[in-house]
């Protein structure tokens, strides 16, 4: 049985029990953290790199966090700020100008790529997904994939609820229009 | 397909084998290496705050006591006295012929060249015989 969040911070928050409370986290949310990130870059390599980088975060600031939200939501909006990082720098570094251009090295990438399994239905649902403008894949993987309100999003994004429903809405939508052309 | 939800939600992606057992040992490497690392800071840390209160301390100290060794105290405490003797000795002899009214017993030293009294009460005496022949 996993330990819960409440021990983890409690084993964390003293310098004898400090590994093992991360070590806890580490095992209980690796997952979570690894399948929201790869949403977001689509590429194992990539997923794993920042990963690593997000888990290495969280030791760096468990003792910072103040139990605002909930750890999993604390841990995720970590994964997305990352993710988001991420891409803006590699969309400069592969000097992609316009949409049309990403959308051609989305659909080379997804047709490419060694770990992804599934039909071609799932396939194109990725395409369609990575098609999609970074913040708002974001807002529609968690909505879609984690099922999280958007209560608990809101404190990912800072946005209204409200704003967030339509930008999911949208998301729907695009997914939707580029299914339908297959 | 119409709709989002005619489609089974399932998660496409793999991951190598065993890649989640690595990733925490990856991880907790990383951890530990950083742990070392901060360790060390703390070291650098500490240690350069130790010699820059040790430089202070010792800046402070020769800021105080210059280069007061009590050998050079006693020196100076030496030539302190030996100037003072002189001036005992010398200035005051003749300080006492500008100032015929002061008593020296007042001033309290023990080692007065009384001799100046004398030679005082002789230059009156010869002050007053001369005096005395002046025709009023």
């Amino acid at each position: 049985m996993p330990a819960t969040d409440q021990e983890i911070i409690e084993l964390f928050g003293q310098d004898k029990t400090k590994e093992k409370g991360f070590n806890l986290l580490v095992e209980k949310y690796k997952q979570d953290i690894y399948f929201n990130i790869r949403r977001l870059v689509f590429s194992h390599e990539d997923a794993n790199d920042i990963s690593q980088n997000v888990l290495i975060k969280i030791w760096k600031h468990l003792d910072q966090y103040r139990g605002e939200a909930g750890l999993k939501t604390w841990i995720i909006k970590i994964c997305v700020n990352e993710s988001l990082t991420f891409l803006e720098r590699k969309k400069k570094m592969l000097n992609i100008i316009d949409e049309e251009g990403y959308n051609d090295y989305v659909t080379k990438t997804v047709a490419e790529d060694r770990f992804l399994s599934g039909d071609k239905i799932q396939h194109l649902l990725q395409e369609a997904i990575q098609r999609l403008p970074e913040k708002q894949r974001a807002v529609f993987t968690l909505r879609y994939y984690e099922e999280m309100p958007y209560e608990e999003m809101a404190k990912i994004f800072g946005g209204s609820e409200g704003g967030l429903k339509a930008s999911y809405h949208f998301a729907v939508k695009k997914v939707e229009e580029f299914l339908l052309q297959y | 397909m119409n709709s989002l939800e005619e489609l089974k939600k399932e998660n496409p992606f793999t991951v190598p084998e065993g890649y989640f057992e690595q990733l925490e040992k990856n991880v907790m490497s990383q951890v530990a290496r950083h742990k070392k690392l901060v360790l060390r800071r703390k070291i650098i840390t500490y240690s350069a705050a130790v010699a820059a209160v040790a430089v202070l301390l010792i800046s402070v100290n020769g800021f105080i006591f210059k280069s007061e060794t009590p050998a050079e105290n006693l020196a100076q405490v030496e030539t302190t006295t030996d100037k003072l003797l002189a001036v005992d000795n010398g200035n005051l002899s003749a300080l006492s012929g500008q100032y015929p009214e002061v008593n020296l017993d007042m001033v309290g030293f023990d080692n007065v060249d009384y001799q100046i009294l004398d030679f005082y009460d002789d230059e009156m005496s010869d002050f007053y015989d001369e005096m005395s022949d002046v025709e009023l």
